[in-house]
C-alpha cells in the first residue's frame, strides 16, 4: 500500500502541519512476516498465567489454588532446580577476578573449591576477560574444549574452526536457516517434525519460507519414520517447494523420543539422498530416560562415511545444568563448502560475539571437574537427573491412568506430550469461543488447578487430535500435588462435556 | 546525496536455478542474496589479516613489530580499561550467592545483589526471564530516563536486549515490509545499519554528513535524499541517527536534534536513535541531548504537530565508562507505539526467549550506579573519573596529533571512542589499489598494519564522500601505547607519501 504523495516533501520547513494524520509504524504497516509468526510457548496461555500470578501476588484469592505450577517452559532454575556449584564458583571468579586475591581464605572456609580457583586462573591466563568482545566465533580455547568433548563422546575430533559459540542453540539454527532461505531459488522449505519446538516454524515464517512438517509416529513413541519423511518431502516438491534442510530434534521436544541408532541411520541417509542440510538439534542429549543411549547424528554420519552437510546444536539450557538465563551454546559445522563457512563467520561477526560468561560456561559444560570439585559435582548432577527421572515417572503414572488420555513413553528431554481424547461437546464449546480445543482445555486446567502447560496446537499435531505439553521440572512435591489436582480436573472435565 | 541499490538478479538467478537443482553442496549460488551481500567491515579484511599476523607472531615469526595494537574496535577492556569494581562484585554475588555471606562484599553490593536475585524470583541468573527482560531492571531504566530527561518513561516501553545491536535488528526487521521499503542511514555510518537493512532486503538510502561542517548534515541534504528515494519508488520507513557519532565522533547540538525530529516527523519516518555513546562526551561546550527529551519538549510546545512522531532509542553496556562489551547488555525504548505494535515486538523478542540475565543486570547497574554516601561510592567515583578523564585526554591528544601528520586531518573528537581522520592519498596509491581491486583506504590500512602492527578500519567500510579516504581508529589504548601509535603512524605516513610520490592527489 502506498501512502499518497505528500506535498510536504517538497515544501521544506513549515511543512510540519501538512502531514497525514496517522503513525508510521502500525499493525497495518509492520512487516507481515512478523504478524504471521507465532510462538506459542510464550503465547496466550502463559500471558493469562502471568495475569493470574499478578493477582495472586497482590493477595487476591479468588482462585481454587494458592500458586501456579509452571510446567509450560523448559526453564529448570525458575522452578527450583539449582545450578551446579563448581560452575557458578568459576564464573563468579571470572566475573570478579579481584576475588582471587582472597581465594585461599575462601577455599578454607569451604566457599570455593581449589579446583574452581585453578580453573578460573587457567581461563584467566588464556585471556578470558569477560568484559571484552571476543573473536566473533568465540574464545578459541573454549572451542578447543568443545572439540575434546566431541572426541571423547563420538571418537572423532572436529576442527575448532568450525565450532561457533552462540547465545543459546537457537542462534546456530537461525544462522544456517537465514543463509539457506534463498528466495531467488523459489519458496524454500525447511523440514521439521510435527509436533515440534515452535522456534523452527517461527523462524521459517520470519524468513518467508515454508515449514515442511513430517509427522512423528505417535503409536511408536513419536518415532521419526522414513515413510513420513519421504511423504513430506515428496509432497513439498510436488508443490514446487525447494526443500533445503531437515531439522531433527533428538531427544525430541515435545515428543520426548530418544531416537535409536537405526532410526538415526535412516535420517542421515535420507538427508544425504535428498541433498538436505541436516540441522541436528541435540540440546537434550544429557536428558536420557531410555535404556539405549544417546547417539549424535554426526557420529552416525561418520559411521556411515557420508559427506553430509550437518550442523549440530548444543546448549547450556537443558541437560542437568539448566542454565537458560546464561544463554550459552555451540554449533558445529561439518562438510560445508569453505566459502559458505566464510559467510557463516561473516554473519556471526555482525552479531559481534555471544556473551562471554555463556561462552565460558560452555567450557565448564564440556569439561567437568575431575579433582576436589568432582565429588560434589557428581552428587549434584545425579540429584538433578535422578529427580527428573522420578518426576517423569510420576507424570507417566498419573497421566496413563486417566481415561481419555494416552501417553507415549518419555524417552528423554523434559516433557510429556499426552493426547487428550476431547469429547465432541468440548470441541464444539471451544469452536464457539473461537479457540483451539486443546487451548480451551488447557485454559480451564489453568483456571481450575493453577497448572500452566502449553496446548498441542502450539507444536502442531495431526488434524483432529489434541495434545498438551507439560514439563516435569517443578519440585517433586509440587509435581505430585499438581498431578493430583490435574487428575481431578481432567475427570471432571470429561464428565461435564460427555 | 542519496544512493540507492537496485538488486535485479533475474538473469543470474535463472542460470543458477537450473544448476542448483542438481545435487551438490550448499554453495554461494544457493545462498540468500541478501545475506550474501551483507557486509560488516569492522570485522572485515583488515582485522582478518591482523588475525593472520597474530598467528605468525605467536609462531615466532619475525615481523616489523613486536605486537599488534588493536585500534579497530570499540572494545575497551581488551586494551587495558579496567572493569568497575562495584559492578563486578554485584555480578559475582548474583552468579554465586553463597559468597554473599562470606564477608567479602560491602553492604551496598549485597543489597543490590539481593534485589536482583529477588527480581528473578530467586531463580538466579540461570533462568530465562520475561522476553522483555527483568521488570526491576526495566523500572530502573525508566527511573534513569526520568532523571536524565525530566520526562517519565514506562517499563512496558523498555525492552532489554543482547547488546543494542539486537534491538536495532529487531526494529529494522519489523519496519521493512518488502524490497521497496528503505531507510535513511548516515554516511559515514556504523555498518550494522547497512548490514541489517541488506539482510532483510530493504533499500539503503544514504544522507551525507559533511566533514567540513564538523560531520553534521543539513535539512537540505535530508530532503534531497528523501526526494531521490521517492523518485526511485522507494518508501522510506525510518531514519537512523547515531549520537554521539560512530565513526565520526560528532555530538549533535540541540538545534540539530530538533531539525532531525522535524524532518522525520514531516516524512513520517521512525527515528532510530543510536545513543550508546551518550556517556562519552568530551569536548568543552558539548552536551548530550537525547532524542526522547527533545521530542518531549517539542511535544509540550506543540502537541498536535508531534502527535504521531515515533522514536526508538538504543543504549548499551558496551560503551560509556562501563565498557562491558562481553556481557552483551542493552535496552531499547519505544516512544509513540501502540500496545498492539508492542505486542508484536514482544513476540519477536520471545523467539529468542530472553537476553542473558547477567547482561540485563549490567544494564540495571549502569543506569543505577552507587550514590554519594553508599559504601562503594568513593571507589566507584575514583574508577569512573579516571576512565572518563583518560578518554577525554586521549580524544584531545589524538585530534591534535593526527592533525600534525602530513596528509591527515581530523575533525575534533566531540565524543564516542573514535577518530575518523581523512587521508589524502597520492594518485599512484589510488591506481595501485584499483589494480589490486582494493579500496584505496583499504590498501593504506593494510600497509599500515603490515608495517606497524596497528589495526584500523578503512573509511570505505563506513561510507564516505566519493574521492575522499578515511580510516577509523579508536582512542582506547592507554596513553603510552597511544603515543606509540601516533609515532608509528606518523613515520608510516611519511614513508607512504614518499613511496607513492607527494604530489598530484
Amino acid at each position: 500500500m502506498w501512502a499518497p504523495v505528500r506535498e510536504s516533501m517538497f515544501l521544506g520547513r513549515g511543512a510540519l502541519k501538512n502531514f497525514a494524520r496517522f503513525k508510521s509504524l502500525t499493525l497495518q504497516t509492520i512487516n507481515k512476516q512478523v504478524l504471521e509468526a507465532e510462538y506459542a510457548v510464550r503465547g496466550r496461555l502463559p500471558t493469562r498465567a502471568a495475569a493470574i500470578q499478578q493477582e495472586i501476588s497482590q493477595g487476591m484469592s479468588k482462585y481454587p489454588f494458592k500458586e501456579l505450577v509452571y510446567c509450560n517452559i523448559g526453564n529448570p532454575q525458575q522452578v527450583g532446580q539449582e545450578p551446579l556449584t563448581f560452575n557458578r564458583e568459576v564464573l563468579a571468579l571470572l566475573t570478579a577476578p579481584h576475588l582471587l586475591s582472597n581465594s585461599e581464605k575462601l577455599v578454607e572456609q569451604g566457599l570455593l573449591s581449589a579446583e574452581a580457583v585453578a580453573r578460573a586462573n587457567e581461563y584467566l591466563e588464556k585471556s578470558a576477560k569477560v568484559g571484552a568482545y571476543t573473536d566473533s566465533v568465540g574464545f578459541e580455547f573454549i572451542r578447543e574444549e568443545v572439540c575434546d568433548f566431541i572426541f571423547s563422546r563420538d571418537g572423532f575430533r572436529p576442527d575448532a574452526k568450525n565450532v561457533f559459540l552462540t547465545n543459546g542453540a537457537s542462534e546456530g539454527a537461525r544462522l544456517v536457516m537465514s543463509a539457506l532461505a534463498a528466495k531467488h531459488l523459489g519458496t524454500i522449505g525447511f523440514m521439521a517434525p510435527i509436533p515440534q519446538y515452535p522456534l523452527y516454524s517461527a523462524l521459517s515464517t520470519l524468513m518467508d519460507s515454508e515449514l515442511v512438517g513430517y509427522y512423528l509416529d505417535e503409536d511408536k513413541n513419536w518415532a521419526v519414520s522414513l515413510p513420513a519423511l519421504n511423504a513430506a518431502y515428496d509432497d513439498a516438491v510436488k508443490r514446487g517447494i525447494v526443500v533445503r534442510s531437515l531439522v531433527v530434534i533428538n531427544p525430541g521436544n515435545p515428543s520426548g523420543n530418544n531416537l535409536t541408532a537405526d532410526t538415526l541411520r535412516d535420517v542421515v541417509r535420507f538427508a544425504k539422498e535428498k541433498n538436505l542440510v541436516l540441522i541436528a538439534d541435540e540440546v537434550y542429549q544429557e536428558n536420557i530416560l531410555t535404556k539405549h543411549p544417546f547417539k549424535s547424528m554426526s557420529s552416525i554420519m561418520h559411521e556411515l562415511n557420508l559427506d553430509l552437510e550437518i550442523v549440530s546444536l548444543h546448549s547450556l539450557s537443558k541437560g542437568f545444568l539448566g542454565e537458560c538465563g546464561v544463554r550459552g551454546g555451540y554449533c558445529i559445522f561439518e562438510n560445508f563448502d569453505p566459502e559458505i563457512m566464510q559467510q557463516f563467520v561473516k554473519l556471526k561477526s555482525i552479531e559481534l560475539c555471544s556473551n562471554t560468561v555463556g561462552q565460558l560456561s560452555v567450557g565448564l559444560m564440556v569439561r567437568p571437574p575431575v579433582a576436589d570439585a568432582a565429588t560434589l559435582y557428581e552428587k549434584e548432577k545425579n540429584e538433578v537427573l535422578g529427580s527428573l527421572r522420578q518426576k517423569a515417572e510420576i507424570l507417566r503414572e498419573t497421566l496413563s491412568a486417566l481415561e481419555g488420555i494416552s501417553l507415549s513413553e518419555i524417552g528423554g528431554a523434559m516433557y510429556a506430550f499426552p493426547q487428550v481424547k476431547l469429547p465432541q461437546a468440548a470441541i464444539k464449546a471451544a469452536e464457539e469461543q473461537g479457540v483451539a480445543p486443546d487451548e480451551f482445555y488447557c485454559m480451564q486446567a489453568l483456571e481450575t488447578t493453577g497448572l500452566v502447560v502449553v496446548p498441542g496446537s502450539g507444536f502442531r499435531q495431526v488434524e483432529g487430535t489434541f495434545h498438551f505439553r507439560t514439563t516435569f521440572l517443578p519440585t517433586l512435591e509440587k509435581m505430585q500435588r499438581a498431578m493430583k489436582s490435574f487428575a481431578d480436573f481432567h475427570n471432571d472435565f470429561m464428565k461435564r462435556y460427555s | 546525496m542519496a544512493q540507492t541499490w537496485s538488486c535485479s538478479h533475474a538473469d543470474w538467478t535463472l542460470l543458477k536455478k537450473e544448476s542448483s537443482l542438481m545435487p551438490h553442496k550448499f554453495t554461494l549460488q544457493d545462498m540468500d542474496n541478501k545475506i550474501r551481500t551483507a557486509q560488516y567491515a569492522v570485522r572485515g579484511a583488515v582485522p582478518a589479516r591482523a588475525g593472520e599476523l597474530q598467528a605468525k607472531l605467536k609462531a615466532g615469526e619475525k615481523l616489523p613489530f613486536d605486537r599488534l595494537v588493536f585500534c579497530n574496535i570499540g572494545n575497551p577492556h581488551a586494551v587495558g580499561q579496567k572493569p568497575i569494581t562495584f559492578y563486578r562484585q554485584v555480578a559475582a554475588a548474583v552468579t554465586d550467592p553463597s559468597l554473599l555471606t562470606a564477608g567479602i562484599y560491602p553492604e551496598d553490593v549485597k543489597k543490590r545483589a539481593t534485589e536482583y536475585l529477588a527480581a528473578t524470583n530467586n531463580a538466579g541468573s540461570g533462568a530465562y526471564t520475561d522476553s522483555s527482560g527483568l521488570l526491576l531492571v526495566r523500572q530502573q531504566v525508566a527511573e534513569f530516563l526520568l532523571r536524565r530527561d525530566g520526562f517519565p518513561s514506562e517499563p512496558k516501553d523498555i525492552y532489554l536486549t543482547t547488546g543494542a545491536s539486537e534491538g536495532v535488528k529487531r526494529a529494522i526487521s519489523a519496519l521493512i515490509k518488502d524490497e521497496r521499503c528503505g531507510m535513511l542511514i548516515p554516511r559515514p555510518q556504523y555498518p550494522l545499519y547497512s548490514a541489517a537493512l541488506t539482510m532483510v532486503g530493504g533499500r539503503i538510502v544514504y544522507y551525507d554528513m559533511f566533514e567540513e561542517k564538523g560531520w553534521k548534515t543539513t535539512y537540505e541534504e535530508l530532503n534531497q535524499a528523501a526526494n531521490d528515494a521517492f523518485t526511485d519508488g522507494i518508501k522510506l520507513r525510518a531514519m537512523t541517527v547515531i549520537n554521539p557519532g560512530n565513526p565520526v565522533g560528532a555530538v549533535l547540538d540541540r538545534e540539530d536534534v530538533v531539525m532531525l525530529i522535524n524532518f522525520a516527523t514531516e516524512q513520517k519516518l521512525v527515528i532510530l536513535a543510536d545513543e550508546v555513546y551518550q556517556e562519552n562526551v568530551y569536548r568543552e561546550g558539548k552536551q548530550f541531548h537525547s532524542f526522547k527529551k527533545v521530542l518531549r519538549e517539542l511535544q509540550k510546545d506543540d502537541p498536535v504537530a508531534y502527535k504521531d512522531t515515533q522514536l526508538i532509542s538504543f543504549h548499551s553496556t558496551s560503551k560509556g565508562i562501563i565498557g562491558e562489551c562481553g556481557q552483551r547488555g542493552g535496552y531499547m525504548e519505544y516512544v509513540g507505539f501502540s500496545d498492539q505494535v508492542l505486542t508484536q515486538f514482544t513476540k519477536m523478542a520471545a523467539t529468542s526467549l530472553s537476553s542473558n540475565t547477567l547482561g540485563q543486570i549490567f544494564v540495571g547497574l549502569m543506569v543505577n550506579p552507587p550514590k554519594p554516601g553508599d559504601p562503594s561510592h568513593e571507589l566507584f567515583e575514583k574508577e569512573t573519573s579516571a576512565i572518563f578523564q583518560g578518554l577525554t585526554r586521549r580524544a584531545l591528544r589524538m585530534t591534535e596529533a593526527l592533525n600534525k601528520v602530513p596528509g591527515i586531518s581530523s575533525q575534533p573528537i566531540d565524543g564516542a571512542m573514535y577518530a575518523f581522520p581523512s587521508v589524502q592519498l597520492p594518485k599512484k596509491a589510488i591506481e595501485e589499489a584499483k589494480q589490486k581491486e582494493q579500496e584505496p583506504d583499504g590498501l593504506w590500512c593494510l600497509q599500515l598494519l603490515e608495517k606497524t602492527g596497528i589495526v584500523t578500519v578503512p573509511g570505505s567500510g563506513f561510507g564516505q564522500k566519493e574521492g575522499s579516504f578515511h580510516f577509523r581508529t579508536t582512542i582506547l589504548p592507554p596513553d603510552e601505547l597511544l603515543e606509540e601509535v601516533i609515532t608509528k603512524l606518523t613515520t608510516f605516513q611519511e614513508d607512504f607519501m614518499k613511496t607513492y610520490g607527494g604530489g598530484g592527489y
